[in-house]
C-alpha cells in the first residue's frame, strides 16, 4: 500500500488495521436498522422503507433490484450523501454522519452514473483522489490502469462511458478500501474488462475486504458475490446466498421443433412450472428446478433448436416468492404450472 | 498545503481569470483613455452637470461637492460606481455559484464521499472565490493606475488602493450570498438569482437613496453599495469603516454556507 504522504483530510483512523483477524475480525462491514428514508414532496416518495440489512466482512455482497428499487438510496444513506428519514446506518464500526471522513478514508465508491469533471484527464483526477488521500499517484494507479487499459491522458469529457467507468474505477480501488461500494458497475464496460472487474472485487474480497456491489442485472452479481439481497420498491424482499437464491431461480426454455408436440406429454415432468405455445410452434417451459428431466423429455422429439435465456429479476422475485414468503405484504406470486395457449 | 479542493477550482478558471483580466483591462484603459478631451472642457461640463436633477446625478455616482468632470469624479463615475463592480460581480457571482453548478451536474457526488468534510469543501471553494475575485480586482487597480498615471488623471494611488478594496469587499459580500444561497439550495441558477437581485437591487436603492427619494433612504442600510461609498473612499483616500460591514456579510455567509451545505441531502444530478 502507497501511504506515505499524509493528508490532511484523513481522519483519525488507523487505516491500516489488519483486514483479517484481530479484534472485529467477525464484526459486520454494514449494518441497517429500519433505515427508511422518505423524499418530501416526491409521490411514492418513500425510497427505503425499514431496510434491515448486515453485510459481513470480507465478503462480496450483491444489492439487486430493477431500477427504482432504492438500490442507490440505500448506496447514498450508507456513504452519508443523504441523511435517513429514520433507522440507522453502521460502517466499518462508524457511523456516516458523525464520522464521514474517518470513515471516507477507508471506503471506495464507484457511481453508478459516472460524472467526471469534463476537462480534466484522467491523471489530473486521480492524482487530485490521491493528493487528498496522502496517496502517491503512481504507486496507487499504475497497476490498476494497466489492468483496464484506462486512458488517463485525455480529457475525460472526450472518453466513452466506458472509458470514464475504468478511471472511476480506478479511483475507487486505488487506496485499497476496506469497503468497496459499486452501483452497477459494469454498465458500458466491455466483456473482458468486465472480467477484470470480477476478479479486481473477487480479490479484494479474498484480502478480507467487503464488497457491496449494486446492480438492476443479476449476471452482474452472480459471478461474483457470496451473498445477495434483493430490494423491490424500498423494501427487502430476500437475503441468502447466491446459489440458493440460483436453486430457485426460475428459468425459461424455449424450444423449436419440426412438428411441435403435444403439450400434455410435459405436464408431468418434474421441474416445469408452466409451459406455452408461442406463434410459430415454438414452446415455451418455466423451469424451476434441474434442466435434467426436462431434456431427457425432450431428446426424443429431436429438438431443432433450443436456448435459454438470462432470467430477470422479475423472474427472481417470482421464483424466491414460489419458495418463501419474505415480503411483508407481497402475495405468494407463483405461477401456476399452467397452460397456456398464445 | 495541501488544499486540494482550492488548488483545483483555482485551475479550472486559469482561463476564466486571463478572459476577465484582459475584459477589465480593456474597459480600464478605454475609459481612462478619453479623460483628456473631458479635462480640457471639465469647466462648461460640470456647469452642465450640476444643472441636472440632483436624482439623476446620483444615478451617475455624484454626491455633494464632488464635480463629475474632477479626476475624483471622473474616476468614480467611469470605473468605480458602477462598471468595475458589475464586472467584478459578474465574474465573482458566475465563480461562487459554481459548487451548486458542480452539485448539479453530479460532480460533487464523488467529491463528497472523499475523506474531506463538506465544511472543508465550501471553505477551499470560497477561498478559491475570494483569491479571483481579489486578482481581478488587483488587475483592475494596476490597468487604473497605469492608465490613469498615462494620462495624467490626478488621483492618488490610496485612493485608487481603497477604492479597489472596497470593491473587492463589495463582491465578496454578493459572492457569500451567491455560496449561501448555492450551499442551502444546491441550485446554480437561484444562487446566481439572488446574488444578481441583491447586487441591482442594491445598486438602485443606494443611487435613489442618494438622490433623496424617501422609502429607498429607509431602505439604504440594507444596500451593499450603500456599505461601499467609494465616492467618499475616492476623495479621502482612506477606506470608510462601512467595509467592514461588507467584510462581515462575506464572513458570516460563509461560515453560514458552511453550516448550510452539512445539514441537507446532495441532491440527485
Amino acid at each position: 500500500m502507497a501511504r506515505d504522504r499524509p493528508s490532511p483530510y484523513r481522519g483519525g483512523v488507523d487505516h491500516d488495521l489488519p483486514l483479517r483477524g484481530g479484534p472485529g475480525r467477525n464484526a459486520p462491514a454494514i449494518v441497517t436498522r429500519r433505515l427508511t428514508k422518505h423524499f418530501p414532496g416526491v409521490r411514492g416518495s418513500l425510497a427505503l422503507d425499514e431496510l434491515d440489512l448486515e453485510v459481513h466482512t470480507g465478503e462480496v455482497f450483491g444489492f439487486l433490484g430493477p431500477n427504482g428499487a432504492g438500490k442507490t438510496t440505500t448506496i447514498r444513506l450508507l456513504l452519508d450523501l443523504i441523511r435517513p428519514t429514520s433507522g440507522s446506518a453502521t460502517v466499518l464500526g462508524l457511523d456516516p454522519r458523525r464520522d464521514g471522513v474517518a470513515l471516507r478514508t477507508q471506503i471506495g465508491y464507484l457511481p453508478g452514473d459516472v460524472n467526471l469533471p469534463p476537462r480534466l484527464t484522467g491523471r489530473a483526477y486521480l492524482a487530485d483522489h490521491a493528493a487528498i488521500r496522502g496517496l502517491d499517484l503512481r504507486t496507487a494507479t499504475g497497476d490498476l490502469a494497466d489492468r483496464l487499459g484506462a486512458d488517463l491522458d485525455r480529457p475525460m469529457g472526450d472518453l466513452s462511458i466506458g472509458n470514464r467507468r475504468k478511471v472511476a474505477m480506478i479511483a475507487a480501488f486505488a487506496h485499497r478500501p476496506r469497503l468497496l461500494v459499486l452501483d452497477e458497475p459494469t454498465g458500458g464496460l466491455d466483456p473482458l474488462v468486465q472480467q477484470t472487474f470480477r476478479s479486481l472485487a473477487r480479490d479484494a474480497a479474498d484480502e478480507g475486504r467487503t464488497v457491496f456491489l449494486s446492480s438492476h442485472v443479476l449476471d452482474e452479481v452472480q459471478h461474483v458475490a457470496d451473498r445477495v439481497a434483493v430490494l423491490r420498491a424500498g423494501r427487502l424482499v430476500a437475503e441468502d446466498r447466491i446459489d440458493a437464491l440460483l436453486a430457485r431461480l426460475t428459468r425459461t426454455f424455449r424450444v423449436r421443433f419440426g412438428d411441435t408436440p403435444p403439450l400434455d406429454r410435459f405436464s408431468r415432468v418434474p421441474g416445469v412450472k408452466s409451459m406455452s405455445v408461442l406463434t410459430g410452434g415454438d414452446l415455451e417451459f418455466v423451469l424451476d428446478g434441474p434442466a435434467g428431466p426436462l431434456l431427457a423429455a425432450l431428446a426424443p422429439l429431436h429438438p431443432l433448436d433450443l436456448h435459454g435465456h438470462e432470467p430477470d429479476l422479475e423472474e427472481l422475485f417470482l421464483g424466491y416468492y414460489g419458495a418463501t414468503h419474505v415480503g411483508r405484504d407481497e402475495p405468494n406470486a407463483t405461477v401456476p404450472a399452467e397452460v397456456v395457449v398464445e | 498545503m495541501n488544499a486540494v479542493v482550492f488548488r483545483r477550482a483555482l485551475a479550472d478558471r486559469r482561463r476564466w481569470l486571463i478572459g476577465w483580466s484582459i475584459g477589465i483591462t480593456v474597459f480600464v484603459v478605454l475609459n481612462i483613455a478619453f479623460w483628456p478631451s473631458f479635462r480640457d472642457q471639465s469647466d462648461e461640463l460640470n456647469d452642465m452637470f450640476d444643472k441636472m436633477p440632483e436624482s439623476l446625478r446620483a444615478l451617475f455616482g455624484m454626491g455633494d461637492g464632488v464635480d463629475p468632470f474632477s479626476p475624483v469624479g471622473y474616476l468614480s463615475s467611469q470605473v468605480y460606481t458602477l462598471a468595475m463592480p458589475m464586472l467584478l460581480l459578474i465574474a465573482g457571482i458566475g465563480a461562487a455559484a459554481s459548487m451548486a453548478g458542480d452539485e448539479e451536474n453530479g460532480l460533487l457526488e464523488t467529491v463528497f464521499t472523499l475523506p474531506i468534510s463538506r465544511g472543508r469543501l465550501v471553505l477551499e471553494r470560497s477561498a478559491a472565490v475570494v483569491v479571483l475575485t481579489s486578482s481581478l480586482a488587483a488587475v483592475g487597480l494596476v490597468a487604473t493606475a497605469v492608465s490613469a498615471r498615462a494620462v495624467d488623471l490626478d488621483v492618488g494611488i490610496a485612493s485608487m488602493v481603497w477604492a479597489s478594496v472596497g470593491v473587492t469587499v463589495l463582491t465578496w459580500a454578493v459572492t457569500g450570498l451567491g455560496s449561501l444561497t448555492g450551499a442551502l439550495t444546491g441550485r446554480r441558477g437561484l444562487a446566481i438569482t439572488v446574488a444578481a437581485v441583491v447586487a441591482v437591487a442594491s445598486y438602485l436603492i443606494t443611487s435613489l437613496a442618494d438622490a433623496g427619494i424617501g422609502v429607498f433612504e429607509t431602505l439604504e442600510p440594507l444596500s451593499v453599495f450603500t456599505h461601499y461609498d467609494v465616492l467618499a473612499t475616492l476623495v479621502a483616500g482612506t477606506p470608510p469603516w462601512s467595509f467592514l460591514v461588507l467584510f462581515a456579510i462575506a464572513s458570516i455567509t460563509t461560515i453560514a454556507a458552511r453550516w448550510a451545505v452539512d445539514r441537507r441531502d446532495l441532491r440527485n444530478a
